[in-house]
């Protein structure tokens, strides 16, 4: 089985350039040798990732569930590259002399978290497990799952509009009180969740 | 009209793409073009907007956000036949905003919307998107208001 191509192709590029980007600010700063291991040796475990399960992938045949961890596991590491590679850029800039913003890399790398976040409860309504399996009442699994994606894609819009807009020190609060919020709800609801509903006690779908 | 013809097409390569490109303006457009369609029709985004423009549809999408339902459930709620509503759970199934699952002899359904595809159903719902949606939901709200609710009768 092929995996998913672009975003797979996405993924081998920006680890590759992540690993180009650690070795340049090496050479640019070597007497800070100690600290790029570090996001070399992330590299090289996003790298490995994703070889590992591109091999998987293709050992099995027609497998939907192996095909969907592999988008997983190429969304995480695209995020991951980005993430840690931004950075990285911002330092090599500096170190040359071309960005003065000492902020940048802060700023795009909370932007980028922010998106991320936003992704991430965008799809979460999607993944509902079977109605069977389920300990609880469908609907509200159902309407707990909505509620969680939105409240994380708020959180994740608000994050990065926050990290664009605001000072440094302003948008660091601001996330940090949208992430805990948001987390809250989700916690509590999720309490909610598993206390048994009087007027509906048989779970799945009655 | 060439250009549309074309656009049915989609089975060219990136590298074909890129060389199409390169060798002529009205190819490069045209490469362009293919090249948005295809990528349209990677995230789907064709079949969810179709799904989306049909007041019916939107209706079971409305439906379904209170609990999962089987499909005679549903039916209940509308005064067209079963293989007409089997037709609209197959468009939204396609477009990947509902999910079956079958529970001994019922399917049931249930949402698996993303929040982005939810906020597009509310905008669809408000402006009222589709031919003629204003007319055919006033349609089928008033015989939905003339047809005797189950178990009350």
């Amino acid at each position: 089985m092929v995996p998913n191509s672009m975003m797979f192709r996405a993924a081998s590029a920006l680890t590759a350039i992540g690993v180009a980007l650690v070795l340049a600010n090496w050479y640019a700063k070597p007497q800070q040798a100690l600290a790029w291991t570090a996001p070399l040796a992330m590299f090289a475990v996003m790298a490995a990732a994703l070889w590992v399960s591109r091999l998987i992938l293709r050992r099995s045949t027609g497998n939907a569930t192996a095909r969907r961890s592999l988008d997983y596991i190429t969304t995480a590491v695209v995020f991951a590259a980005l993430m840690m590679g931004i950075p990285l850029a911002m330092t090599l800039a500096r170190s040359y002399g071309v960005v003065d913003d000492v902020d940048l890399g802060r700023r795009s790398t909370g932007v980028l978290i922010g998106v991320f976040l936003a992704m991430l409860g965008n799809v979460m309504p999607k993944h509902l497990p079977p109605l069977a399996s389920m300990g609880c009442d469908g609907a509200r699994a159902q309407a707990f799952q909505r509620l969680a994606g939105w409240t994380w894609v708020l959180c994740g819009l608000g994050s990065a509009i926050g990290w664009l807009a605001l000072s440094m020190d302003s948008a660091e609060t601001a996330t940090m009180v949208l992430v805990v919020t948001a987390m809250a709800v989700t916690i509590v609801q999720l309490l909610r969740l598993r206390r048994p509903r009087k007027d509906q006690p048989a779970p799945g779908l009655n | 009209m060439k250009v549309l013809k074309e656009l049915n097409r989609c089975s060219l390569s990136a590298r074909e793409l890129f060389l199409a490109a390169r060798d002529s303006p009205e190819a490069g457009v045209r490469a362009r073009l293919t090249l948005v369609r295809c990528l349209a029709k990677y995230q789907n985004v064709n079949t969810v907007f179709k799904a989306l423009s049909d007041p019916t549809r939107r209706r079971v999408l409305q439906l379904l956000r209170e609990r999962p339902m089987s499909a005679g459930e549903l039916s209940d709620h509308f005064p067209v036949s079963k293989p007409t509503m089997s037709a609209h759970f197959a468009v939204l199934q396609q477009a990947g905003l509902i999910d079956a699952e079958k529970s001994g002899r019922t399917i049931v359904y249930r949402l698996v919307m993303s929040v982005l595809e939810e906020a597009l159903l509310g905008f669809a719902q408000t402006f009222g998107w589709g031919p003629d949606s204003g007319r055919s939901s006033r349609v089928t709200n008033r015989r939905a208001a003339r047809r005797p609710v189950k178990g009350e009768a």
